[in-house]
């Protein structure tokens, strides 16, 4: 079974779910690894023949019988050529799937926030719908907007030529009494 | 339930009639109905299933005979109808107005308000066809959209004449897993005001109009004059998958030229009874020819515009309809032109319409509405009310499965499509699934549901006092210079009331009272417009006093307009962070739920009691009234000695309820309401001219600017009112009813950009994560399917929580 490792840089955040990743050196950038003590499929150590291009390295997939990347977390240089490699698991570059291999990608999920929602795509009308308390609202600013209806029932001014009285009086010789209307029907 | 056979004619003799269909599954194809044998009379073909063979056949009930052929009474039997379209829908709330060179003012005459339970789909015949009211001429075309209690039928050995209904084909069946309804729309990008004309009027799907790469779309052509939508299908019906419905060959819609060969879908035929229109006018030109009475009401819907190309393959959901709406140059038209003989236009509402009018001119204008953010929504509602697999979205048209996540279906509740639906593979859960035609469906069109009474969907219509006389004369009396000259005209009655016998019977007579006086009942000051109509003099009793007055009306609805509250975020949860607050004269304040209102279009109307001066503002949103305030706006002025005690109890409270609204400078009004009130020496006339003299301070009072000013200031913040502001203090405020937004103010670093790239925008959506990009958070994860360990499962879970990078 090959031991093998092969080193890459990324500058990546680790947050990225696909890094972008670049060879450590143009050419024969895997190499052969060993163990020099116990290690773990989350962390482990690593043992190789020195390579200053290597020992740069910030990232590395490490194959069988582990087939996952890794940030390298640190270098030791051991005399005699030697440099042992301390790694850490990157389980979202191991692990996002593909077409063929599902993985976390592939996965169902409620997403609780995203640059792109679903509900806004298509469509410049970010935020969404959904409450959201990380917003940048000033709590204690509040714009005032103010506007009429077109139109009133009530007088606004100039009363004088108006006729806002209604004199009710005994009735019933004038020809007068009141109608029944629909409402907001003429009389 | 299943088209009734015994009418319509057996299943296996229905006929695809002109859609040509490649294979032989008769459930994938629309089929209409079988009366008979197909025949051509007077060189004109009538198909199998057009009314006019199906009334030769006997199949169809004659009506009344006429010398030109014989009407149709009663709607087509309701078997035909797969389900009903409820309250939400346009269709069961059409509005109406009168062609006529006064109809932008006069606007809407009457609007629906039903449950559509019985409906057809049927074929279009050239290049118009319908039930129309017209019962004359020579042409085999009817016109676009009808108003018609009877349908009328030319004799069975003539082909032209009647009404031109006897082409009319309903379907008798829709095949469910082959009908995807597509959303068609009509929209220009400005007007012509001066010349009454649309510019550049596009017609085409929606899904081109809401992408902003093509070049006619949303946004170059915002002004929509009409939506509909038309059903696409595959030809190929014997590849159609059993389960899903995804064709091997492409959908397509239905399409066919203006001609009497290619006809195809067309219209939406409601046969439900129009009971809400009995005693309109028959004929709106001229009114006095009779009312409309027990009809079994054929509205068709057929929109000659509302779709891609000009031909008539689309159902209307949106427009005005009816007048003008004949070409493509005057798309969206509304004219006093080629009235005749129609009755009444058409409107397909939408909340948002605008109804305007060409400046040169009252006969021509346009309704539309202006794109805004939720119209796909909208659309999707209405279309969803038929309850049939529809999208917006082309390539899903084109070739998607019926649970494809953009694939949508309307949802049935007891058989009533409500303008909710389903998506993707939640369609699957709704009985449709199942069905393989319109025929499976359960729903009863002759034993429709009942209503749901709490869907109150009406509105007022009448005044709670309008069956009742009074016995008491009522006037709207002019401003303060006439209301004088009645005080004077009392002094004269009360020489009148001279204690003899002969003064005693003649002051009987004329006022039923020893006292002159009492023959006043009240004298009310209300700051109301159109109180009065028709000219008199007032009476007191039987005695004219010669001073000119107008008849008082009972009460008046005002309509104060309407205003759309937009929203100024983008319809996004910040929209619903909003405070509005509606004042309203008289009636206090009440906010306005941002979830109800925002986007909507609120409509504001005062009804108002003039007997007592009650007052209620409707808050409503289409017909739908959602917010009612009431309180008074009349302030009884005292003319005995008794009523002076009450205004001096109001005049109490109203200073309190002053110096709770702070309107300092309104004290004035109050200082001399109560110096008239104190002035009195025990003489009731004193008390009518005092206080009649308080009414010219008001008027000066309103004159004032400081205090129009301030009085528009108290309505801002804080804008609470604990019940509603009296006749008294409500006369001293803003008379106008005023609107207030509290909007939350977004900090002036925020980026958009920035924010959705390192904090997400909060959304909570379900679906896979690989199917989005940039920045996410998600939660309840499914980890199974590969085989990490456990500990690097939580890992992945923690820094999916935590937030990372997709995509």
């Amino acid at each position: 079974m090959s031991q093998t490792v092969t080193f890459y840089n990324t500058s990546s955040d680790p947050k990225q779910v696909n890094k972008a990743i670049t060879p450590a050196k143009p050419e024969n950038n895997a190499v052969t690894y060993y163990l020099t003590r116990p290690c773990n499929v989350i962390n482990p150590v690593i043992t190789t023949s020195y390579d200053s291009s290597f020992a740069s390295a910030n990232y590395c997939h490490i194959g069988s019988p582990f087939n996952r990347y890794y940030y390298i977390k640190n270098v030791n240089l051991i005399p005699g050529g030697k440099m042992e490699i301390i790694c850490e698991v990157d389980p979202l570059m191991s692990w996002k799937g593909d077409r063929t291999n599902p993985g976390f990608l592939q996965s169902k999920a409620t997403i609780i926030r995203a640059e792109n929602p679903k509900s806004s795509q298509g469509k410049d009308k970010k935020p969404t719908l959904v409450a959201d308390g990380k917003f940048p609202l000033h709590t204690n600013k509040r714009e005032i907007f103010i506007d009429n209806f077109a139109d009133t029932p009530f007088y606004s001014n100039d009363i004088q030529n108006l006729r806002p009285y209604i004199l009710t009086t005994i009735g019933g010789s004038s020809s007068n009494s009141s109608t029944p209307q629909p409402i907001g029907g003429e009389t | 339930m299943s088209t009734n056979e015994s009418i319509y004619g057996a299943q296996e003799n229905w006929s695809p009639d002109h859609f040509s269909y490649v294979g032989n599954d008769r459930s994938k194809m629309f089929l209409i109905a079988y009366f008979g044998e197909g025949r051509k009379i007077q060189n004109i073909d009538f198909s199998q299933g057009s009314l006019k063979v199906g009334l030769i056949e006997g199949k169809l009930p004659r009506g009344a005979a006429t010398s030109k052929g014989y009407y149709v009474e009663k709607p087509i039997d309701a078997s035909l109808s797969y389900c009903g379209l409820g309250s939400n829908s346009v269709y069961s709330k059409l509005q109406y107005f009168v062609p006529s060179a006064t109809m932008f003012e006069n606007g809407i005459v009457h609007t629906d308000s039903r449950l559509i339970t019985n409906f057809a789909f049927t074929e279009r015949y050239g290049s118009k066809n319908t039930l129309t009211l017209q019962d004359s001429g020579t042409g085999t075309n009817g016109s676009s959209t009808r108003f018609a209690p009877k349908g009328l039928m030319s004799a069975d050995t003539s082909g032209v004449g009647g009404n031109k209904n006897q082409f009319i084909t309903p379907f008798a069946q829709i095949p469910i897993k082959n009908c995807v309804l597509c959303p068609t729309i009509v929209a220009c990008s400005g007007f012509d005001e001066t010349a009454g004309s649309c510019t550049d009027v596009h017609k085409g799907m929606l899904w081109d109009y809401l992408d902003d790469t093509q070049q006619k779309n949303y946004t170059t052509h915002p002004y929509i004059l009409a939506i509909g939508f038309q059903p696409w299908y595959t030809p190929n019906v014997d590849t159609i998958d059993a389960e899903t419905g995804k064709p091997t060959v492409d959908r397509t819609g239905v399409a066919g030229n203006n001609d009497t060969i290619s006809r195809q879908f067309s219209n939406v035929a409601i046969l439900s009874a129009l009971d809400v229109a009995n005693g309109m006018a028959a004929n709106a030109t001229n009114p006095d020819a009779g009312q409309l009475k027990d009809i079994y009401c054929y509205w068709f819907t057929f929109s000659d515009n509302a779709n891609p190309t000009n031909n008539s393959n689309s159902a209307m959901i949106f427009g005005a309809s009816v007048c003008g709406y004949g070409n493509g140059s005057t798309v969206g038209m509304l004219t006093t032109t080629n009235t005749s003989p129609q009755n009444y236009g058409i409107i397909f509402p939408h909340p948002n319409m605008v109804w305007r009018k060409a400046t040169d001119n009252n006969k021509r204008g346009f309704c539309y509405i202006e794109y805004y953010d939720g119209l796909q929504e909208w659309i999707r509602r209405q279309i969803a009310c038929f309850g049939l697999f529809f999208t917006d979205d082309k390539q899903t048209a084109l070739n998607g499965a019926l649970n494809d996540e953009k694939m949508f279906l309307g949802t049935l509740v007891n058989g009533i499509g409500n303008g909710d639906y389903t998506n993707g593979e939640k369609n699957e859960l709704q009985p449709q699934w199942t069905w393989e035609t319109s025929n499976d469906s359960t729903y009863d069109a002759k034993n429709p549901p009942k209503v749901d009474p709490n869907l109150y969907n009406g509105k007022m219509s009448a005044h709670a006092l309008q069956t009742f006389g009074t016995a008491t004369d009522r006037y709207n009396l002019s401003a303060i210079s006439t209301q004088l000259s009645l005080l004077p005209k009392l002094w004269d009655v009360m020489e009148m009331a001279h204690p003899d016998i002969e003064s005693i019977s003649y002051t009987l007579d004329r006022f039923l009272t020893m006292n002159p006086i009492d023959a006043i009942v009240s004298l009310q000051y209300l700051p109301v417009k159109d109180m009065g109509s028709g000219d008199t003099t007032v009476f007191l009793g039987n005695y004219d006093t010669q001073i000119s007055a107008l008849k008082a009306k009972t009460s008046i609805l005002y309509d104060c307009g309407t205003y759309e509250i937009f929203p100024t975020f983008g319809d996004n949860w910040i929209d619903r962070e909003v405070k509005i607050t509606l004042y309203l004269p008289f009636c206090g304040t009440i906010n306005l739920d941002p979830e109800v209102y925002m986007g909507q279009t609120i409509k504001l109307e005062y009804a108002i009691d003039l007997t007592t001066g009650t007052c209620s503002a409707i808050v409503s949103i289409g017909d739908t009234i959602t917010d009612i305030a009431s309180g008074t706006c009349a302030i009884d002025l005292p003319v005995t000695g008794i009523q002076q005690q009450t205004l001096n109890s109001e005049l109490f409270n109203a200073n309190e309820n002053t110096k709770q609204l702070k309107i300092n400078n309104s004290f004035k009004g109050f200082k001399s309401l109560m110096n008239a009130v104190t002035s009195i020496n025990g003489n009731p006339m004193g008390a009518i001219n005092g206080i009649l003299g308080t009414a010219q301070d008001w008027y000066n009072i309103d004159q004032s600017e400081k205090i129009a000013d301030y009085n528009l200031q108290h309505t801002m913040i804080p804008t609470r009112m604990i019940g509603a502001n009296g006749g008294l203090t409500g006369a001293m405020t803003e008379m106008y009813p005023t609107i207030i937004f509290e909007r939350p103010v977004i900090d002036p670093n925020y980026n958009e950009k920035d924010y959705g790239h390192s904090i997400g925008f909060a959304c909570c959506e379900t679906g896979n994560i690989g199917s989005y990009t940039g920045y996410i958070q998600a939660t309840n994860v499914d980890l199974s399917g590969f085989n990490a360990t456990l500990q690097e499962k939580q890992m992945i879970k923690e820094l999916l929580l935590g937030g990372v990078y997709v995509g």
